[in-house]
């Protein structure tokens, strides 16, 4: 397709352009391979927080069983935000400190906190 | 609350699909979506992941090491992720606290048994009809 695209960087695109040309591809193919970039980098980054988020509730758990059993933990961004009484407690905390834009981790702090799916056999048609 | 049967995406066989409300625990945001009755899935919503981003559900993501059996029967272990949510049948105003489950790349919107006890249910007649527990 054919767009027209305002207020794009004149130098940046120069350079965008002649990379282009000396890849032997197309301003068009360039352009659509950068826009997949981007988008993907978007997608990537949920799972990035999750992981950074896991990763501080691994390191902290053990420690927080032993002090703070029963009770909840708050992580956002990667940082212990809390410990709450009560799940209530916590969801009071993401709209009270303005975290209900990130990505948080919640965890409450019992043993085996494992839980099995089932999610059944499904028959598709193609 | 009756509904009557549809035809899921990719099936010939009708289907019992409800519409029911989604959602965050604060009450923020909302989306209302069709989801299938399925009894296979001891959960209480599984969602598209596109739906539980844009109720931004990644909020109120909780810590679980999470087994997932079905489609790869064999117990394989994958990433799923799960949020605290609420979830009301269109039409009714009980709304279920409820663990909200997708993964990356979801597409199916499934409603399980951990929601379903909550109401009597009752397929009959190619219809689904939803009614509350006392």
């Amino acid at each position: 397709m054919s767009v027209l695209i305002r207020d794009i960087d004149k130098e940046l695109y120069k350079q965008f352009k002649a990379k282009a040309v000396m890849q032997g591809i197309k301003v068009g193919t360039a352009l659509t391979l950068a826009m997949e970039k981007w988008l993907k980098e978007d997608e990537d980054l949920p799972n990035l927080m999750r992981a950074k988020n896991k990763d501080t509730l691994k390191s902290i758990r053990n420690r927080m069983m032993t002090e703070h059993a029963g009770k909840w933990l708050l992580i956002s961004d990667g940082d212990l935000m809390g410990i709450y009484e009560t799940k209530q407690q916590v969801l009071e905390a993401i709209k009270e400190k303005h975290l209900v834009t990130k990505n948080n981790l919640i965890s409450h702090l019992q043993d085996n906190p494992e839980r099995t799916v089932r999610l059944g056999i499904r028959r598709r048609q193609y | 609350m009756r509904f009557p049967y549809r035809y899921p995406t990719n099936s010939s066989v009708l289907a019992p699909i409800i519409t029911i409300n989604v959602l965050d625990p604060l009450h923020m945001k909302t989306t209302e979506i069709r989801a299938l009755v399925d009894t296979g899935y001891d959960g209480h919503l599984l969602l598209p992941y596109s739906n539980f981003t844009s109720l931004q559900l990644e909020a109120f993501q909780i810590d679980e090491t999470i087994h997932v059996v079905g489609e790869s029967v064999t117990g394989e272990l994958f990433e799923m992720i799960s949020a605290f949510g609420n979830v009301n049948i269109k039409g009714d105003t009980q709304e279920v606290e409820s663990t909200i489950d997708t993964y990356v790349g979801n597409t199916e919107c499934l409603i399980g048994r951990s929601f379903l006890s909550h109401f009597k249910v009752i397929l009959e007649d190619e219809q689904v009809e939803f009614k509350r527990l006392k």
